[in-house]
């Protein structure tokens, strides 16, 4: 049985690009900035001097030019190269002009390449997006239209297909890694045959949008695992004492060797210590993370990683892919 | 901390209690939805949670139904019965004056 959740490729492009135009409208706002004081003859009021934001404004240009290429690989490397080469000569001109100063060569020339690889990127997906979203959105309304004409029974099947994309775009979020559920999601979805009932259209949407918000819960989990990890890490008694220890130690030497001017600066950072402090005993406390153990023997060493970590973030890294089993049920 | 081990929130205890409660009736997605009245979004990052923990097995249904895709089963193993009692146990230690009706299958 061939699934099918969408008739559009990935929906979720459409969202993608409009993320795109906007970081390209802010790079041409800032670009178009720079030129305008460069064509006024005005010294830069920015970080950076006119040379550098015509380097800029080019590699967006070649950036928006690549998002033309048939695939985003090829796109993201054209503009990646292209954008990365006009930023380092303009950039390398800005030094011979003005000694802009190596750093900040490297810097600008670094930027150019990451906001024109992702303004090619979602150059590509410009496109894709807006087919899909058009395709959508025609297919939408004339589905409105005939629901309208035919009654209950069409905005029914209308809403089971808004639902079904809504499914889609779920898939599409959570990721390569959850595409296997495409099959779980869609039976859960239609549940034909429960019980001799059917389920409503609202019904269906309500799940559909409960799929879309579970799947950008996991996701935003798998991007704060390493975070999670480290936060574990930090919080296994007695290393968080051992911090906060360590910085009160700092901020009262510094209060002592600065007088009272320093005292003052200083007390706002204790204070800061202190309102990090209870926070994170609390959060050590609800994660319920174990002391740190130690072996026994002449070698003191902490416990393994896995050991002291949180069970959410260790869930997380060590994420395998359930195999389709089968059940006998 | 080991991997084992969930931290048990009101809706993850829901859903363990719907599992708890299953025996032989087959539990998936929108029965247990259903049961403990949760919504999807709570419901299958639970799942996923708990299978990738090793407290829940998930299996597909055998049977190709014609007019609707496979449905895929969930049982408690037997660490997660384990974890499931203790962690209960540790939160009745800890809040002995809450009893809250349990939500099943049957």
């Amino acid at each position: 049985m061939r699934l099918r959740v969408s008739p559009y490729p990935r929906p979720v492009n459409a969202l993608v690009a409009m993320g795109g135009i906007l970081v390209g409208i802010y790079w041409g706002w800032v670009a178009t900035l720079g030129l305008l004081q460069l064509a006024q003859g005005q010294p830069p009021t920015d970080w950076f001097p006119p040379q550098t934001y015509a380097c800029w404004y080019a590699a967006w240009w070649i950036g928006a030019l690549a998002g033309l290429l048939p695939t985003p690989k090829q796109a993201w490397i054209a503009a990646a190269c292209g954008s990365g080469l006009a930023a380092a000569l303009g950039s390398l001109l800005s030094e011979w002009l003005t000694g802009l100063g190596t750093g900040a060569v490297i810097f600008v020339v670094g930027l150019s390449v990451l906001s024109a690889g992702c303004i090619g990127l979602s150059g590509c997906w410009f496109t894709s997006g807006v087919r899909g979203m058009a395709g959508v959105a025609s297919g939408l309304t004339a589905k409105i239209r005939l629901a309208r004409l035919a009654g209950s029974g069409q905005r029914h099947k209308l809403l089971e297909a808004v639902a079904r994309r809504l499914t889609g775009m779920a898939l599409a979020i959570g990721g390569p890694k959850r595409s296997w559920r495409a099959e779980e999601f869609l039976a859960d979805l239609t549940r034909h045959g429960t019980d001799g009932d059917s389920p409503g259209g609202w019904a269906q949407l309500r799940h559909a949008a409960g799929l879309i918000r579970g799947s950008l819960r996991l996701r935003v989990g798998d991007a704060c695992a390493p975070l999670w990890r480290l936060a574990d890490w930090a919080l296994a008694k007695p290393r968080t004492e051992r911090i906060a220890t360590l910085t009160v130690m700092t901020a009262v030497y510094f209060w002592c060797s600065s007088g009272f001017s320093g005292l003052m600066q200083q007390l706002v950072n204790v204070a800061a210590v202190a309102s990090v402090i209870a926070p994170a005993l609390w959060l050590r406390r609800e994660r319920e993370i174990p002391p740190v153990q130690r072996r026994t023997g002449n070698v003191t060493s902490e416990a393994s990683t896995d050991d002291v970590v949180g069970p959410s973030c260790t869930e997380q890294a060590t994420r395998q892919d359930p195999k389709p089993k089968t059940a006998s049920k | 901390m080991s991997a084992s081990k969930i931290r048990l929130t009101t809706p993850t205890r829901l859903v363990l209690d719907v599992l708890m409660s299953a025996g032989d009736t087959p539990a998936w997605g929108y029965r247990i939805c259903e049961i403990a009245r949760l919504g999807s979004g709570t419901v299958y990052p639970i799942l996923e949670r708990l299978e990738e923990a090793g407290w829940i097995e998930g299996a597909w249904e055998i049977d190709q139904p014609g007019d609707r895709p496979r449905r895929r089963f969930y049982t408690l193993t037997g660490t997660g019965r384990a974890g499931y009692a203790a962690a209960v146990a540790a939160h009745r230690q800890r809040n002995p004056w809450r009893v809250e009706p349990r939500r099943g299958l049957a």
